[in-house]
């Protein structure tokens, strides 16, 4: 995880904030941008309109999916497990979480109907750096939330630490009712809360299947005189390559099955990297820039995926450059900067918040200062 | 020259019961090393368990010697999870570290004065070899294929050695393809992501270590039932990277790779050995077929590890991969 912070973000953040109005007086920007960025929004939109026409029938097909081999995982899961930390993906297909913010006040640390991540005071310092100080955050349950904020401002640190991949200095969080604070990352993952990286970590020298077959959860297989005996397994292994084979067929990456993952292209292997983390069967998927280094034609279907996985009852929190990708699925965005969240509130809205627009400019205008690293 | 010879000492020194015990050897290592990625340097120390823990009980206390055998499985198995708690949960540069330096530990301790009455010290330790030797189905006299004259203790040790060896090469071949070495092969590929998909990380490299030592181990047994004689000498840390070129030779990840490597390494090493041998004998007043300014039969030991150095060197260059390894899975980095 270290290797992930450090070598920090590949891309610059693209701000293209769509509410054009207070960027337009605050920055200049150029003309050409501006009708660009126009027609950009026009394009997301009518695609939004399209995937909203289709949704019910993805939903149909979802349901299919998550039918009864997970049911089977779950009696597993049960008799293995202890009842708290059972995966249970609600059927329920909720187009949308229209609604369900509407009541929730826009500002850092507002509380949401819902909540399935609550944390409090969570500080991680390296040395003299405060690369995390997040007084209060909820993450409604069931909804895409984006977490955006210019390079270094502490959203991989913020991911690692909810995730058990590092321990803050301060604070306590928890995910659906439990205290998380100390538990290792495999049992948080085991728990259903499964997480992407930045740079991804597609295992190379394994074939794509097998990077699949490896993300199902409490196989009888990966007990040492079990795996010996092969019989115990059989039938699960099986199982699990229906449920891998179905995946990579929604993924796209059915052709690439046999390949070795090291062989894929970038955007491949965001997506296999997306695909295994559903084999874990999660209830809440954090993605830590999944469109980074992906081309245009792939995005598009990264963003169908992305909202398919709310649509399946998951919660998503995805960290993200591109205002765009943020306007088009987000249901809310939190906004860090140095460390601290500066802004909550609707995509629509945060064109309109100084705050935000000053992170932004600030760590673009003023690269001169050395604000980068 | 005599060819006959020299090439039956090759051949039989790929398929000697000491054959055998580097080929356990370094199939343990390679459940560490090229399953897990584990860089472990001490296999050397795991193996010297194997050796003095069948050599001290029997031969210091009149133990039966599957009695021994316990005393080895539990000895390997803490030394594995001895290793692993202490370096596990650091970053792997870590392990092989330590696990070099228990290695050394060990053969120290077995060297020492100190213990002698213990270990045998610098002697070693004879006469534990009995109760296999009474086992043994064949006659003492032995037998001869071709040039090479094999004892019936011998020959015993390779057939029973080439049966243990058969069903530990298809535990493991098994194990590497259960879904338990999948989470390996997992970890050594990037033991984060891993993690992120709910595996228990520490437990599966734990459990790695441990299987790799207890094979080792048994390795290690093999070799001193071998030899009739348990020396400190044997367990350097020469033995780790011996290990480690037969696993490079074969084919890393492979369960035929140490196997394949083994066999190769031997009798390349065995064939120069009997070639120089022969080469630079002053026989009946003939003169020898090497020239004297080049090299003599006081020297050609040292020659023999740099011509096969060369040699392997040159195979390792050439093929990477080794023997058995998938170029196409060779190409991708490991990051
Ligand atoms: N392991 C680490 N050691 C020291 N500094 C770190 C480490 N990880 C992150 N940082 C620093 O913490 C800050 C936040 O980094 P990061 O969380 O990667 O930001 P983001 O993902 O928002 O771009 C950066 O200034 C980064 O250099
Ligand atoms: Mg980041």
């Amino acid at each position: 995880m270290s290797d992930d912070a450090v070598s920090n973000d590949g891309a610059e953040p693209s701000a293209h904030i769509p509410e054009v109005q207070p960027i337009d007086a605050a920055a200049p920007l150029s003309e050409q941008t501006h009708a660009a960025e126009q027609a950009s929004i026009d394009a997301a939109e009518a695609e939004l309109a399209d995937l909203e026409a289709i949704e019910p029938e993805q939903a149909d097909l979802e349901s299919v999916v998550a039918g009864p081999a997970a049911e089977e995982a779950i009696e597993v899961e049960e008799a293995m497990h202890n009842v708290q930390s059972t995966v249970s993906i609600p059927r329920a297909t909720t187009a949308s979480s229209e609604g369900v913010f509407d009541d929730v006040v826009a500002e850092p640390g507002s509380s949401k109907p819902d909540p399935i991540v609550v944390a409090e005071g969570i500080r991680r310092q390296f040395g003299g750096l405060v690369a995390v100080d997040v007084d209060r955050l909820e993450i409604q349950r069931n909804a895409i939330t984006a977490l955006i904020g210019p390079n270094g401002a502490g959203k991989t640190t913020f991911f690692n630490l909810l995730t058990g991949f590092d321990q803050p200095n301060e604070g306590s969080w928890t995910f659906d009712g439990t205290p998380l604070l100390g538990i290792a990352p495999h049992k948080v993952a085991q728990m259903g809360m499964v997480r992407t990286f930045q740079l991804t970590k597609a295992l190379s020298r394994m074939t794509v299947i097998e990077n699949m077959r490896l993300g199902a959860n409490h196989q009888k297989g990966e007990k040492l005189l079990q795996g010996l005996l092969q019989f115990p397994w059989r039938k699960q292994e099986d199982e699990n390559t229906i449920r891998a084979d179905e995946l990579l067929q929604r993924f796209k990456l059915d052709h690439v099955r046999d390949e070795f993952a090291g062989s894929l292209s970038g955007g491949q292997r965001k997506l296999l990297e997306m695909a295994r983390s559903l084999m874990v069967e999660p209830r809440m998927v954090m993605l830590d820039e999944p469109m980074a280094g992906v081309n245009p034609a792939l995005k598009q279907s990264l963003l169908e995926h992305i909202k398919l996985l709310r649509n399946e009852g998951r919660t998503v929190l995805f960290v993200e450059h591109d205002m765009d990708m943020v306007m088009e699925i987000s249901d809310w965005v939190v906004v860090m900067a140095e460390g601290r969240i500066i802004a909550e509130g609707p995509p629509e809205t945060l064109g309109q918040n100084q705050q935000v627009i000053d992170a932004y400019l600030g760590t673009h205008q003023g690269a001169d200062l050395g604000e980068e690293e | 020259m005599n060819w006959a010879l020299i090439f039956s000492n090759g051949l039989y020194a790929a398929v000697s019961a000491n054959a055998v015990a580097y080929m356990l050897i370094a199939s343990g290592l390679n459940v560490h090393f090229g399953n897990t990625g584990l860089l472990n340097f001490g296999q050397a120390g795991f193996a010297a368990v194997g050796a003095y823990g069948i050599a001290i009980p029997v031969s210091q206390y009149h133990w039966n010697p599957f009695a021994a055998m316990l005393v080895i499985l539990v000895g390997a198995v803490l030394l594995a999870v001895g290793v692993g708690l202490l370096t596990l949960r650091l970053r792997s540069d870590y392990l092989a570290i330590v696990t070099i330096a228990i290695a050394e530990i060990i053969r120290i301790f077995v060297n020492g004065d100190h213990f002698k009455w213990l270990t045998g010290g610098n002697d070693g330790l004879q006469g534990f070899t009995r109760w296999m030797e009474n086992a043994s189905p064949f006659s003492t006299n032995g037998v001869k294929i071709w040039a090479q004259k094999i004892d019936g203790y011998r020959l015993w040790l390779l057939v029973s050695g080439w049966i243990l060896l058969g069903i530990i090469a298809t535990a493991l071949y098994l194990l590497i393809r259960s879904p338990w070495g999948r989470v390996l092969k997992g970890i050594r590929e990037d033991e984060d992501a891993v993690r992120s998909l709910g595996k228990n990380v520490f437990a599966f490299k734990m459990q790695s270590l441990v299987l790799g030592g207890v094979v080792g181990a048994i390795g290690g047994m093999w070799l001193v039932l071998d030899k009739q004689s348990a020396q400190p000498g044997d367990f350097a840390t020469t033995l780790t990277f011996f290990a480690y070129t037969m696993i490079i030779l074969g084919g890393v990840a492979k369960v035929k790779g140490p196997i394949i490597g083994a066999m190769m390494f031997l009798f390349l090493f065995t064939w120069v050995d009997s070639f120089l041998r022969e080469a630079t004998k002053t026989s009946a007043g003939k003169k020898p077929v090497l020239p004297k300014w080049l090299i003599t039969d006081n020297n050609y030991a040292q020659v023999k590890y740099i011509f096969a150095g060369v040699v392997l060197a040159i195979l390792v260059a050439f093929r990477p991969q080794g023997i058995f390894g998938d170029k196409k899975e060779q190409a991708f980095d490991v990051r």
